[in-house]
């Protein structure tokens, strides 16, 4: 069960993601179930393993928005770094950065339960 | 005497206060009082005559009350916030804690709980009855008031009364008033008998009579029960007050609530005195002036000529007969009072012991006047050890004794003799009464006396026969009446005559003159005797009348043949000055020779006949200088002539004529010819024309000339010189210094340094900020002198002013172990028009000097009082004493010179530009204002600085205060060290700045902040700067935003050059390298207040309630997010999965359907931009002006222009703030509705 102890303690700023839900916890935790099966996790694994680095970078991109609009710290701080290395269109081993968001989005999974 | 009643509202005192008020009119206002320290208490102000005057903002402030106050924050450091309304009004808001303090108030069992009382009270009242002076049933015995109806005011005098009433078993109805009118009028139409009233309670009533005192009622200053610490701290303070100053309640009220026995009515003993008595007999002591003595007629003169008949006609017994007897001496005159001879005596004094010893009762004080010790010569531990003293004055004899009882006495029989025996050290001193002692040392044989005032007052009263009450009672019931200042005012009239100005002294004062004016007077005893002379002569003519009248006809023939010679004679003499001279028919053109020269070989004969014009115009061929010709021949043209001699009796030309080789300055000089018959004919006919010669004084002149214009040239050239070196030197050293502050600052910022290396470079620091505050001491005194200093006029709050003055004086003074004291007192406004960066500069300066010549344990008072206002003016008093190390007497007159130092040793200890004291004479000189110093070697300086400025009806809106922290600065400048000093100075002050090094790049991120809803407030715009300096980047800015949105200093070195260019191309102010920070937000808040700027007020807002907004979102839980924010605004959103529908959906809605689109820039099929692009080139009309917001997740400014460019209106990143959101959308929507673009 998801509780706002629990994200806390994962490291989500609750306080600013509830904020953009006006509060409303039951949207929060939905969008947060939401954002664990996001798709673009997967795109962005996908495209990295073919070095489509253009679409790498829109898949994280993307996630960097969702994941900074609920505030979920953990997962969105590798997506950032991903995302500006993937701008610059980096010819880098990105495998450390997804095995660590890849870490931190089972984490947050888990505690979906 | 009439006197006008007063307004029921101006006789309230504080009994009154527990009155239930009516409604009030007013709402009680506050206000900040002024800007000391200390902490900030509430008082409610009402107003009420004499005891609390002044009750609204500005006004003067006076009364007992508001004084009380004053000295109680003498004890506490309160600083007052008065709150201005009427007396219920103030009470509820007492009751409601809303005020900390209200005053006045009576103590009631009722009220103890609901307000804090302190232990002592503020003051008490006395409680009287007053009857109708025609009332003959009531009398002092109080047993007459039964059965009478008395009027009180329903309020603590009730109670009052009901208990004097009941102690003396009085039955008497007593009527309660809720106001002082109804009361009073009841009392003037007889509806009651009696009134109970407080003070001397007649107010100003001809037929009310005080009957007696009933009781009296302490009345307190109340506190708020929310403030127990206030109430403990107002008990402390009156505990110290009571011990501090014992008195100091009984000399309040004596000062404003003076006791006075005037308005009750004869006593049994006056009535008996008046029964027997018509006439009143008066002793007066002679050679007493201003007090008494008789004139050279034998009458009587002083103030006691003027002072018993006022006594007299004040009493209303007018039908009193008064006589006045002289004494030379004051036993003798106080024999004949013992005698009966005479009624009473005047002046008597010098103590009541002495009076008693007399005989003599003393009536209460005419004048009191300090006594002045005269002595001669240095004034030593001998000079008291003996006395001169008057025989005649036993006063004078007495006060000797009482005040100095060791000291020898010689008598002498006059009080000139004793100044004789003092002049001739016969006698160490001797005393002269307060009044008299200036006025008789002014004569010229004592001017070898010194004064000095002792503390001893001696009162001057009219003395009575022991046993007299009746007569003594009348006098002080008639010196009361007449008042206090009578006397005082009367004795200056009479003053002038101890000075008598003998002619000897005149002469001794006036050598000179007197030579002069004895031979003027010789000159007039003669014409005098020469007319007498010919008086005599007429008589005989008269005689022989006919022969005489013959003659005389003749003689007047002869007189004016004689005047005809006379007059040719003075031509020729006139003439001989002209090389040669011509008389001209302008209307004939006919010239003929008065007077020819002889060295001259082309001229005409004397006396020949020649045409005018055709002569004059070869001469100026052949004789006439080429550059001077055609000046020449315009002179003599007729017409010329004619015009030019209407206006002026003389015309001149001067020229450089050539005669045989020889070049010389001549000049042809014209004077029209009128004859009386032609007087009014404004036309010349005829001119005399001259030539003369002037070479030499020519030569002088223009040599003299040559030399002045030179010298103007030189000195305007060194002038230029001057100031070019100083604005060329100033920019030269300030741009290392720059670098030098600048680095220095960058290098403290590292936290591995060194002890030592830290103490050197702040070291450096220090040297540095002290080497440019000389450098910009140099420039202010250069902008002095070449008058370039403008003194603003501008509105300003001077409480911030001296708030920031006190900050900065307080932490030098803590550091250095000095006191320091800022007060304000006298109505010293919140807000003033002037200009404020000048006035603290001056104070800075002064104060400064005085903490740099103050050594610890020192203390430093600051003290602001307001002298006057006029009109909308007000003159404000600034006084700055110091106990420091003074000055010497010869110093003080150089104090305001430039590198004036009194000690130049010394200037190596205190650290000095020497120009301060200058700087700061000149500026307030230009704010014509006055600045003085007194100083003492050893004790101390003292500044006093007095100057005007303009009333400034303008509040300032609380919400005007600038935080710093909601402030965003931009610093431009190429040099990177500049811009990095200005940011970590600003950073430290805790405001966020942002630095660009050149003006493209500052008018790229001017562009990005203001389209993310973030503009700058304030661009520090650097002057010389590589391709796009200063000026033209404020002309920029000003093209595309609003002035009221930004604020433009230009910093530069020196700017005076460019100052104009500046301020037209939009700059609002200057400021000087390198930057501070507080100099930056001082400035800033000014320019803000100028400007009413808008900046922190809110924007118009429309209600995003039933908006319809487009969003066009691609990830799902983004546009979630939105909705919900949206709809909790009560808009509705209609969510676009990418650009392409986003932009059908707008297509094919109705025209205006939507409020605002939110645009998502990343998205599949159609960006963000494009659809934006596709957007804005719909062939529709609110496409063109719908607010289009960014929202991604790229806060990169590129990308914020590129949204820019292709029409979008503000740029939100990504996670959004709702607020943020609401605010944009809010504006946007509301300036478009206004039918504006979001761009401005």
């Amino acid at each position: 069960m998801l509780t706002i102890d629990a994200l806390k303690q994962f490291g989500a700023d609750t306080d600013d993601g509830l904020s953009r839900c006006m509060g409303n916890e039951t949207f929060y935790f939905k969008l947060i179930g939401k954002v664990v099966d996001d798709k673009n996790f997967k795109a962005l694994e996908d495209a990295v393993a073919a070095k489509d680095l253009a679409a790498a970078f829109d898949a994280a991109h993307s996630l960097k928005g969702v994941l900074g609009n609920l505030a979920l710290t953990p997962v969105y701080e590798p997506v950032y770094e991903i995302t500006e290395l993937l701008r610059a269109r980096s010819d880098i081993d990105y495998s450390p950065y997804l095995k660590a968001i890849s870490e931190k989005r089972a984490e947050l999974a888990g505690l979906i339960g | 005497m009439t006197r006008i009643l007063k307004k029921s509202k101006a006789v309230l005192l504080p009994a009154m206060l527990c009155l239930v008020m009516l409604a009030a009119v007013l709402f009680p206002v506050t206000v900040n009082a002024s800007g000391q320290s200390g902490e900030a208490v509430r008082i409610g102000y009402y107003e009420n005559e004499v005891f609390q005057e002044g009750a609204a903002e500005d006004e003067v402030k006076t009364g007992y009350a508001y004084e009380y106050y004053q000295k109680l924050s003498e004890y506490t450091g309160w600083r007052y916030e008065y709150v201005y309304g009427e007396f219920g009004d103030l009470y509820q808001m007492l009751l409601d804690g809303e005020i900390d303090f209200l005053a006045g108030l009576a103590y009631r069992e009722d009220r103890k709980d609901l307000i804090g009382y302190p232990d002592a009270a503020m003051g008490n009242e006395t409680y009287s009855l007053v009857k109708h002076d025609s009332d003959s049933d009531i009398t002092l015995d109080i047993s007459t008031l039964n059965g009478s109806k008395i009027g009180v005011l329903d309020s603590a005098m009730v109670d009052v009364l009901e208990t004097f009433l009941k102690e003396h078993s009085i039955q008497a109805e007593i009527v309660k008033f809720n106001d002082y009118a109804p009361l009073f009028e009841a009392f003037d139409t007889h509806d009651i008998d009696v009134l109970a009233a407080e003070g001397d309670g007649a107010y100003g009533r001809d037929h009310a009579e005080l009957l007696c005192p009933f009781g009296t009622s302490d009345y307190y200053l109340c506190v708020s029960r929310s403030r127990p610490d206030l109430l403990a701290e107002l008990n402390m303070a009156q505990t110290e007050l009571t011990v501090n100053e014992p008195n100091y309640i009984n000399n309040l009220r004596n000062k404003y609530y003076p006791v006075s026995i005037s308005s009750r009515a004869f006593s049994e003993a006056e009535k008996q005195w008046l029964l027997e008595h018509n006439e009143l007999r008066v002793g007066y002591l002679n050679n007493y002036l201003p007090y008494s003595d008789t004139d050279g007629s034998g009458s009587v003169t002083g103030l006691v000529k003027d002072l018993v008949p006022k006594i007299v006609s004040e009493l209303g017994i007018d039908d009193m007969t008064v006589t006045f007897k002289g004494y030379d001496s004051y036993d003798a005159m106080i024999s004949d009072l013992e005698k009966g001879n005479i009624d009473t005596a005047f002046p008597v004094g010098g103590g009541l012991f002495y009076s008693e010893e007399n005989g003599i009762f003393q009536s209460s004080s005419v004048i009191s006047a300090s006594t002045e010790l005269v002595y001669s010569g240095e004034f030593t531990d001998d000079t008291l050890k003996s006395f001169a003293v008057n025989e005649n004055n036993r006063m004078q004899y007495y006060f000797v004794l009482t005040y100095y009882p060791d000291a020898e006495i010689t008598f002498y029989p006059s009080i000139d003799a004793c100044l004789k025996a003092v002049l001739d050290g016969k006698a160490g001193c001797t005393t002269l009464n307060g009044l008299r002692a200036n006025d008789i040392l002014r004569n010229r044989r004592y001017n070898r006396l010194s004064l000095l005032q002792t503390s001893y007052e001696d009162d001057r009263c009219f003395g009575v026969q022991i046993g007299n009450a009746g007569l003594l009672r009348l006098l002080n019931r008639g010196i009361s009446l007449a008042g206090a200042d009578y006397a005082q005012n009367l004795a200056f009239r009479y003053t002038d005559q101890l000075f008598t100005y003998s002619a000897l002294d005149m002469l001794r004062d006036n050598m000179a003159l007197f030579g002069t004016l004895i031979l003027i007077i010789a000159a007039v005893i003669i014409a005098l005797l020469v007319r007498d002379t010919r008086r005599s002569k007429r008589e005989i003519t008269n005689k022989e009348n006919a022969r005489k009248e013959l003659e005389k006809a003749n003689a007047e023939l002869r007189e004016q043949q004689y005047h005809r010679d006379q007059q040719d004679k003075m031509i020729t003499a006139l003439a001989s000055d002209y090389r040669c001279v011509y008389h001209i028919d302008l209307d004939k053109d006919d010239a003929v020779c008065y007077r020819a020269d002889p060295t001259d070989r082309d001229q005409p004969a004397e006396g020949v006949h020649f045409p005018y014009h055709e002569f004059f115009s070869k001469y100026a061929e052949n004789s006439v200088a080429e550059n001077y010709r055609d000046g020449f021949l315009k002179f003599i043209d007729p017409e010329n002539i004619r015009k030019a001699l209407a206006e002026n009796l003389i015309i001149v030309y001067r020229y450089l004529a050539q005669r045989d080789g020889i070049e010389y300055y001549e000049m042809i000089r014209m004077a029209g010819e009128r004859h009386p018959d032609e007087r009014d004919d404004k036309i010349v006919h005829t001119v005399g024309l001259g030539l003369t010669v002037i070479d030499e004084e020519m030569r002088d002149t223009m040599e003299k000339n040559q030399t002045l214009a030179e010298a103007l040239d030189a000195a305007e050239q060194a002038n230029k010189a001057k100031t070019a070196f100083l604005s060329s030197m100033s920019h030269e050293i300030r741009t290392p210094m720059n670098a030098i502050i600048g680095l220095n600052s960058l290098a403290l910022r590292d936290e591995t340094l060194t002890e030592d290396t830290r103490e050197y470079l702040e070291k450096i620091g220090g040297s540095a900020r002290h080497l440019l505050g000389l450098i910009n001491d140099i420039l202010d005194m250069s902008r002095i002198e070449s008058g370039r200093l403008i003194i603003r006029k501008e509105e300003f709050s001077f409480s911030n002013m001296l708030e920031q003055i006190n900050t900065m004086v307080m932490s030098q003074c803590n550091e250095k172990g000095l006191h320091y004291e800022c007060r304000v007192t006298g109505g010293v406004s919140d807000y003033y028009i002037g200009d404020d960066m000048k006035l603290k500069q001056i104070i800075i300066n002064i104060l400064s000097n005085a903490i740099k010549f103050t050594d610890a344990p020192g203390s430093i008072q600051f003290l602001v009082e307001r002298m006057a206002v006029y009109g909308d003016h007000s003159t404000l008093k600034l006084t700055i004493k110091d106990t420091g190390i003074g000055m010497e007497k010869d110093f003080i007159p150089k104090i305001f010179d430039t590198f004036a130092q009194e000690d130049s040793s010394r200037n190596n200890r205190y650290g000095s530009t020497g120009l301060g004291m200058a700087i700061t004479k000149n500026i307030v000189k230009l704010m014509n204002g006055t600045i003085s110093v007194e100083s003492e070697k050893g004790k101390g300086t003292e500044f006093t600085v007095v100057i005007t400025l303009n009333n400034c009806d303008h509040q300032f809106e609380l919400t005007n205060y600038i935080n710093p922290k909601d402030m965003r600065i931009l610093v431009v400048d190429d040099e990177e060290i500049a811009a990095e000093h200005a940011r970590i100075v600003l950073d430290e002050a805790g405001i966020k700045a942002d630095t660009c090094y050149s003006g493209q790049e500052a008018l790229n991120m001017l562009e990005v902040c203001h389209a993310k809803h973030e503009p700058y407030n304030l661009v520090l715009l650097d002057w010389k700067m590589p391709e796009m300096d200063g000026l033209e980047v404020a002309r920029q800015i000003r093209r595309r935003y609003a002035k009221e949105t930004t604020v433009i200093i230009l910093t530069s070195f020196n700017w005076d050059e460019i100052m104009d260019d500046a301020l037209h191309a939009g700059v609002d102010s200057f400021l000087a390298k390198p930057l501070f920070a507080s100099n930056v937000i001082d400035e800033f808040e000014r320019i803000a207040r100028k400007n009413s700027m808008s900046l922190f007020q809110e924007k118009r807002r429309a209600d995003l309630k039933g908006r319809r907004i487009l969003m066009a979102e691609d990830v799902e839980i983004n546009a979630e997010i939105m909705e919900q924010i949206i709809m909790v605004r009560g808009a509705e959103i209609d969510h676009a999965v990418n650009g392409k529908i986003a932009l059908e959906m707008f297509e094919k809605s109705e025209e205006g359907y939507y409020d605002a689109i939110l645009m998502d820039v990343r998205m599949p099929e159609m960006d963000g931009l494009a659809a934006t692009e596709a957007i804005r080139a719909l062939g529709r009309k609110d496409a063109k002006v719908i607010p289009i917001i960014a929202l991604t997740a790229n806060a990169f400014d590129e990308d914020v222009q590129r949204s820019l460019q292709v029409g979008m209106n503000a740029h939100l990143s990504k996670p959004v703030e709702p607020d943020r959101l609401y605010q944009t959308l809010e504006e946007l929507i509301w300036e478009a509705g206004q039918g504006k673009s979001g761009k401005e």
